[in-house]
């Protein structure tokens, strides 16, 4: 089932994603370094609480990302 | 020949470093940059190998100004520190985001060998690894199978350095590769998108995995410990009880170093030939070692706890939970366990700041650090605030006195975050503020590895920061004990000698506090005496507030030296603090707003020499310890002035 393409921030836990879109060069930049990049597959894994960072699973490893940061990745959630 | 350890944060890179060093190692600097550069020099058959530990790093282009080292040794094949050999680490459970920084190393064409660490986790997680496919896509490298960890493989590590390095002479080490420049992010990201394909492209060929699905355990410990309100419950449970625990049991060793130190002391006054060298041995030297020692037992607790959370992979998590509140005060997730740990002693805490990898945060919270409350400050808050804050009751249930103790308490939290946010505001960061942080798998703690560590820390504290502090506590001793020609000599003279009968301990005091008047520290308080009147103080607080740069505590007993009673005698220090009068009027020194405006004088005010040589030993330079007291000592001054003034 394809859903319409939301911020990686407004994800709930634990919901599969599929990252489309970087909307911050710098940030993609980054992420790439990290194996994270168009097209991988990942998991909403925990939030920290005032708007705190967030953790998302990805190649059997957990990364930490800003909300403001993941608010600037696109993703489209995959049940 | 130098050989040099790459690797991701993570990937055990220090155990192969311990593994392979030992004890052996040292701690210097790279040239220019406030890194410390972990080395150590040793035999390897025919080689003499000088092994270096570079910062762990997901990319050869820094993410932050530690991070730059890696690449400007790597880029420049003229730097001292370009390795003959590169060891890199890889964790084997993570090869997609390892392998970028291989390829790296790979493209400059640096002779490298690989180590695999981490298989075991591998396995867990369910993925398999084709090592001699791995090895095929660059060129038939060696791969060496390591875990670190129980140090298996690290005689075939050895092995293979060795046969790399016989290789080296007739290796082509020209390079097509030209990596982009440190701030063109642009150039950058071309790159990492070509090196990013490259892998996607390689990964299917060398690991196959099983599932998607992690290790769970990893995955059920962080449901609680980063739970939106348990994971804060057991996190400040958890920094409570280490602090508690560091300051219950820190204190006994403590208390040891310092009653052998003064019967060291008295024992070489009373063994040697009287003179100066004998007062500077006694009096000077053995006082200042002890002020150095005496922090050790509590910098090694701190750091036990510090390499358990490190080690264990809690304090990736303490980021997590704590990056959010920090972040608007200009200071990291990681930085609440400075400050707290400055609670107990600031020493330790400016320490701890150096696991912030951001230079801009590291450095506000090392300049916030020594407004938290420390239990130097203890002494002088308790008799202070029994001299002015009468014992009454406020709402029947708190006493004022505690209140006013809490007070000062809140008034340093207070002021470290309104300072921090003010420092934020001021310095420019040059580094993207993006927080993209592993939080690896939770693993035991290598007990060889945190005692390495835990050996560094303290050798590192007491060469580099105890210098300055001997070189001060001498400095601080030679005021307090000599003076203009023999005006010391004068004064004691004209005290009369003790009558048959009467206690020799009241002329020795009448002594001491002749012999401090007039020394130069008396001379400087006496001097300094217009600038703190404002602030209600004389010449008497003058001399004790410069004695006690050697520490917050030693006011207590300065003073009481300078009133002539003995400082183990609360009682008789306070009847006497009570009783002095300014001179020439009938109003006493000691008052509630005098008193008020000296505690909160101390709430601010930069009064320890350690924490200046360790602020000194972490920045690398005097610059920022010196604005740290400058900028506090003004803010003491004014806050000081304020109460006194509110309280007149």
């Amino acid at each position: 089932m394809m859903s319409d393409p939301i911020k990686l921030s407004n994800l709930n836990n634990n919901h599969l994603f599929e990252i489309l879109k970087f909307s911050d060069s710098v940030l993609e930049n980054k992420c790439l370094e990290f194996g994270l990049y168009i097209g991988k597959i990942g998991k909403m894994m925990h939030k920290a609480p005032f708007n705190g960072p967030i953790a998302i699973e990805f190649n059997k490893q957990l990364l930490s990302l800003r909300k403001d940061d993941a608010a600037k990745i696109e993703v489209r959630s995959i049940e | 020949m130098k050989v040099a350890l790459f690797g991701n944060p993570n990937t055990g890179k220090s155990s192969i470093f311990n593994s392979l060093t030992g004890a052996k190692q040292q701690v210097g600097n790279f040239p220019g940059i406030t890194v410390d550069r972990y080395s150590a020099n040793f035999q390897l058959n025919e080689f003499s190998i000088e092994l270096i530990d570079f910062p762990g790093t997901y990319s050869i282009y820094p993410n932050s100004k530690d991070e730059e080292i890696v690449y400007d040794v790597l880029t420049n094949t003229n730097h001292s520190d370009y390795p003959d050999l590169a060891i890199i680490t890889l964790d084997a459970s993570n090869l997609e985001r390892n392998l970028f920084l291989l390829t790296q190393i790979n493209d400059l064409n640096i002779p490298y060998l690989v180590v695999l660490n981490m298989m075991d986790i591998a396995q867990s997680k369910n993925i398999k690894i084709d090592l001699d496919a791995l090895a095929n896509q660059f060129n038939g490298i060696t791969l060496v199978q390591c875990n670190a960890r129980i140090k298996l493989g690290i005689d075939r590590l050895k092995d293979a350095i060795s046969k790399q390095l016989q290789l080296i002479d007739v290796r082509d080490k020209h390079s097509n590769y030209r990596p982009a420049s440190k701030d063109d992010l642009e150039s950058q990201k071309v790159d990492n998108i070509e090196r990013s394909q490259r892998i996607q492209a390689i990964i299917p060929l060398i690991q196959s995995e099983n599932d998607g699905i992690r290790t769970n355990k990893t995955n059920r410990i962080d449901k609680v410990l980063l739970h939106p309100f348990w994971g804060y419950i057991i996190l400040f449970t958890v920094l409570f009880s280490v602090f508690q625990l560091i300051y219950s049991f820190a204190s006994i060793p403590m208390d040891f170093i310092d009653t052998s130190f003064g019967y060291f002391s008295e024992w070489t006054k009373s063994v040697l030939p009287a003179g100066v060298t004998t007062d500077i041995i006694s009096e000077a030297i053995i006082p200042g070692l002890g002020g150095v020692l005496i922090f050790v037992p509590q910098i090694t607790l701190l750091f036990f706890f510090l390499s358990l959370m490190e080690e264990s992979g809690y304090m990736a998590r303490v980021v997590f939970l704590f990056d959010r509140l920090m972040r608007p005060f200009g200071m990291a997730g990681r930085s609440i366990v400075p400050l707290m740990s400055s609670v107990a002693c600031a020493i330790p805490g400016v320490m701890a700041t150096r696991t912030i990898p951001n230079a801009k945060e590291r450095l506000i919270t090392i300049l916030v650090a020594p407004l938290m409350s420390c239990s130097a400050r203890i002494p002088v808050y308790s008799i202070l605030i029994a001299l002015v804050i009468p014992k009454t009751m406020v709402a029947g249930i708190f006493s004022l006195q505690g209140l006013v103790l809490l007070g000062l308490y809140l008034m340093g939290i207070v002021f470290a975050l309104l300072m921090a946010w003010i420092l934020h505001l001021i310095f420019k960061s040059k580094e993207a503020s993006f927080l993209l942080l592993e939080l690896p798998t939770y693993k035991a703690p290598r007990w060889a590895n945190i005692s390495i560590d835990l050996m560094l820390k303290v050798k590192t504290f007491c060469f580099d920061a105890g210098k300055i502090i001997l070189a001060i506590s001498v400095l601080l001793w030679f005021l307090a004990s000599y003076g203009w020609g023999d005006a010391i000599q004068k004064s004691i003279r004209e005290i009369p000698k003790p009558q048959k009968g009467e206690n020799i301990e009241n002329y020795e005091a009448k002594v001491a506090s002749a012999k401090l008047e007039n020394s130069f520290m008396g001379i400087i308080g006496k001097t300094i005496e217009p600038a703190i009147k404002p602030l209600g103080y004389d010449w008497k607080i003058g001399i004790s507030l410069i004695a006690s740069f050697a520490a917050r505590e030693v006011f207590v007993g300065s003073l009481a030296t300078i009133y002539s009673v003995n400082q183990d005698k609360r009682s008789s220090l306070l009847a006497k603090m009570k009783a002095e009068k300014i001179s020439g009027t009938n109003k006493p020194v000691w008052n509630l707003a005098s008193g008020l405006s000296l505690m909160v004088f101390y709430v601010f005010a930069m009064q320890c020499m350690a924490t200046l040589s360790i602020v000194k030993r972490e920045t690398k330079s005097w610059k920022w310890p010196l604005f740290q007291t400058a900028y506090l000592g003004i803010l003491a001054y004014g806050m000081a002035f304020v109460t006194f003034k509110i309280f007149e």
